[in-house]
């Protein structure tokens, strides 16, 4: 094995890597902490132990409550970042879209859009003057 | 020219910013019942928070990640959980202390109902929370904080018995007649955490986010926690001094901000009487400030949300709106007309009680090559971190038991 | 299905026992409490309730006498003597009522009689001293100051009494 093959194989360990690390998108912007990771079987079947399975997606939001209480959430109410957007693993997890682009953010946009935008200065850059 | 008036600006605002209700309390009472045989404690405190301020800063300018954020990575969603849950309740109680402490402030210098400056001051740590600049926000409550400097004239101008006072400062672990030794451990723990209070973490680490610090703002950062908090724990002593000069003679008790600014008055007039109401005014809504996005920070920081007063608070929702909620509560628990005092007096016990829950995690990741490079701590720093670990694990475990025998001092 | 029937007396004597043993200990926690928050005080705590509310009303006296010395110095604003005398209103308000809810034992209930009184008399002079501070009241600084000192020394009687 070259060095190079030996870097791109570098080891993840998802519990220490990935699970519970902040999430950002592709200007940078925080978009959630990974609350849990979604993996299937190679061709996107359920997991067949003895073969080899990959992560499918990063979950949010709902998420968190069974990573603290136990049990797994129904999958209707997942909010997933598909892995195929993960762009780069290091002390954060980089994505290759925008946050808007990404459904899982309803809570956000939901308080912005009812509660925050309404207030006056809502809109206001405060690092403008 | 204009690097050097960055870099003085950076440590007036330390200095300015290090007081804030729970020192000016805590200080107060102390000088008054123990004179400055605790003074050790506020030493040990400021160095305390010396590394610890240098730390998370350090952490949050290296690798870019704010307090919460790490506590959750290396703690799992659970313990950081229960510790987020700790934290934000400890800083809620400090929040609702130092907004009372404006309201309490501004009623000393107006006698209007303090219920009515409570929803005036509330309004405005909100309206600067939701408008201003966060680098204008800073200077000028740490500035106008610096206006405490007044208590430092006027233990000159009352002219001290200064050997006397460095024989008080000398008694350590002796507690001056008439008070018992329970009492005496109650408020050293009280005063280290008044001192070492956990919101400066959050705050310390998150700002550095919001000012955009890098690997190059270390230095400056080293500068103005390392000159900026020492200076500030003398203002601290000062008022413990005050305290100590015009107040215990006469055997007088502090339970209220009325009395803490007596010796002032006593010794400057109403001049300096009217410089160090300001200044408390400015301390006070400058840590009401802090903690209010303090509260912000945690929980967006736990779940991942953006965050920052640096972005528009549309592009920062959820964050703006759980400041906006702490402040409600905040308001909800001082309309219940509850002392403030007795609030802030709770709020340092229990921050010494929460200390370890955010000490060590910005221990272990400031040591963590991944995040920090060669920016890992050095061997002085862990030495002294070492330490401190101790030091804070035996402030956590005692304070709750001290408060329990000593029925919070009153013993 | 047998090992577990089994086992079920066995776990429930367990429980039972350890039931029992939580409740002894259950109510050990709660006579130690009510003993301890009985109303009729044993002599000793009742000395030293007596004197922290009597040395709660004297810190509040001599509060009193230091704002209206630096008031008539012009050392202080009005607004914050004001507000200072209203702290220590309370104050005296808070140590009045820690001695009216003593239920002593016989041979303290004199002394006890006498704080009142001087926790009265010294109330009467801190309301008079605001009154000053908020012109609404003849009297002159020097009269307000005696006063006080008369009720400090009459609080200091009767500390020395219960033997501080």
């Amino acid at each position: 094995m070259s060095d190079i093959e030996r870097a791109a194989r570098r080891v993840i360990d998802a519990r220490l890597h990935l699970l519970d690390r902040q999430v950002l998108d592709v200007v940078g912007e925080p978009v959630t902490a990974i609350d849990d990771l979604e993996i299937v079987g190679a061709d996107g079947e359920e997991v067949v132990p003895g073969r080899t399975a990959r992560v499918a997606a990063v979950l949010a939001g709902p998420a968190i409550v069974t990573r603290l209480l136990g049990g797994h959430p129904p999958p209707s109410r997942w909010e997933r970042i598909e892995w195929s957007h993960v762009e780069r693993v290091g002390t954060t997890v980089d994505l290759s879209v925008d946050r808007d682009a990404l459904d899982l953010d309803w809570s956000e946009r939901w308080v912005r859009d009812r509660v925050i935008a309404r207030i006056p200065g809502g809109l206001h850059d405060p690092e403008s003057d | 020219m204009k690097r050097l008036l960055g870099v003085a600006l950076g440590i007036l605002t330390a200095i300015g910013g290090f007081v804030d209700i729970g020192d000016l309390v805590t200080n107060a009472v102390v000088g008054s019942r123990f004179g400055l045989s605790l003074v050790w404690v506020v030493v040990v405190g400021v160095v305390g928070i010396c590394l610890f301020a240098e730390m998370s800063g350090r952490v949050a300018a290296v690798s870019g990640r704010a307090t919460f954020e790490i506590i959750r990575e290396r703690l799992g969603p659970r313990m950081a959980g229960a510790n987020l849950v700790a934290s934000f309740a400890i800083n809620l109680l400090t929040l609702t202390a130092e907004v009372g402490g404006i309201a309490l402030a501004l009623h000393l210098a107006s006698s209007v109902e303090p219920r009515l400056w409570i929803v005036v001051a509330a309004a405005a740590v909100w309206l600067v929370l939701w408008r201003v600049k966060f680098s204008i926000m800073e200077n000028v409550a740490g500035l106008l904080g610096l206006l405490l400097v007044g208590f430092g004239v006027a233990l000159f101008l009352l002219g001290p018995d200064w050997g006397d006072l460095l024989a008080q400062a000398a008694s350590i672990g002796q507690p001056p007649g008439g008070q018992s030794m329970g009492s005496y451990w109650f408020y050293a723990v009280a005063l280290f955490g008044a001192a070492m209070t956990p919101y400066e973490v959050f705050f310390f680490s998150s700002g550095a986010v919001e000012e955009k610090w890098t690997a190059k703002d270390l230095s400056q950062n080293r500068l103005n926690v390392l000159t900026g908090f020492p200076l500030g724990g003398l203002l601290s002593v000062a008022i413990a001094a005050c305290a100590a000069v015009v107040l215990m003679p006469q055997s007088i008790e502090v339970s209220s901000l009325s009395q803490i600014v007596l010796p002032v008055a006593q010794a400057g007039g109403t001049l300096l009487l009217a410089v160090v109401i300001l200044g408390i005014v400015a301390a006070t809504f400058g840590a009401a400030l802090e903690t209010a996005l303090s509260s912000g920070y945690t929980v967006a920081q736990y779940l991942g949300w953006s965050w920052g007063k640096f972005r528009r608070p549309a592009k920062a929702a959820r964050f703006h709106l759980t400041m906006i909620v702490a402040l409600l509560i905040a308001v909800g628990i001082l309309m219940t007309s509850v002392d403030p005092i007795a609030v802030t007096e709770m709020s340092v016990v229990f921050s010494a009680v929460a200390l370890p829950l955010t000490y060590v995690p910005i221990l272990v990741v400031a040591n963590d090559p991944e995040y920090m490079g060669e920016h890992v701590s050095g061997k002085v720093a862990n030495a002294l971190g070492s330490v401190y670990l101790v030091i804070v694990l035996v402030a956590a475990l005692a304070a709750i038991p001290l408060m329990i025998a000593t029925g919070a001092g009153s013993a | 299905m047998r090992p577990s029937r089994d086992e079920h007396p066995v776990a429930l004597a367990l429980l039972r026992r350890g039931s029992l043993r939580l409740r002894a200990l259950v109510l050990m926690i709660v006579v130690l409490a009510t003993a301890s928050c009985a109303t009729a005080t044993s002599s000793s705590s009742a000395q030293e309730s007596i004197t922290s509310g009597l040395e709660e009303a004297r810190s509040a006296v001599a509060t009193a006498a230091l704002v209206v010395t630096l008031l008539e110095d012009d050392r202080m604003t009005a607004p914050v003597a004001d507000t200072g005398l209203l702290d220590q209103i309370g104050v005296l308000e808070d140590s009045s009522a820690a001695l009216m809810t003593l239920v002593p034992p016989a041979e303290m209930a004199t002394p006890l009689q006498q704080g009142m009184t001087a926790v009265g008399t010294a109330t009467d002079a801190v309301v008079a001293a605001r009154l000053w501070v908020n012109g609404e009241s003849g009297a002159s600084a020097a009269e307000l100051l005696e006063a006080l000192e008369g009720a400090e020394s009459e609080i200091d009687d009767v500390l020395a009494e219960v033997g501080a």
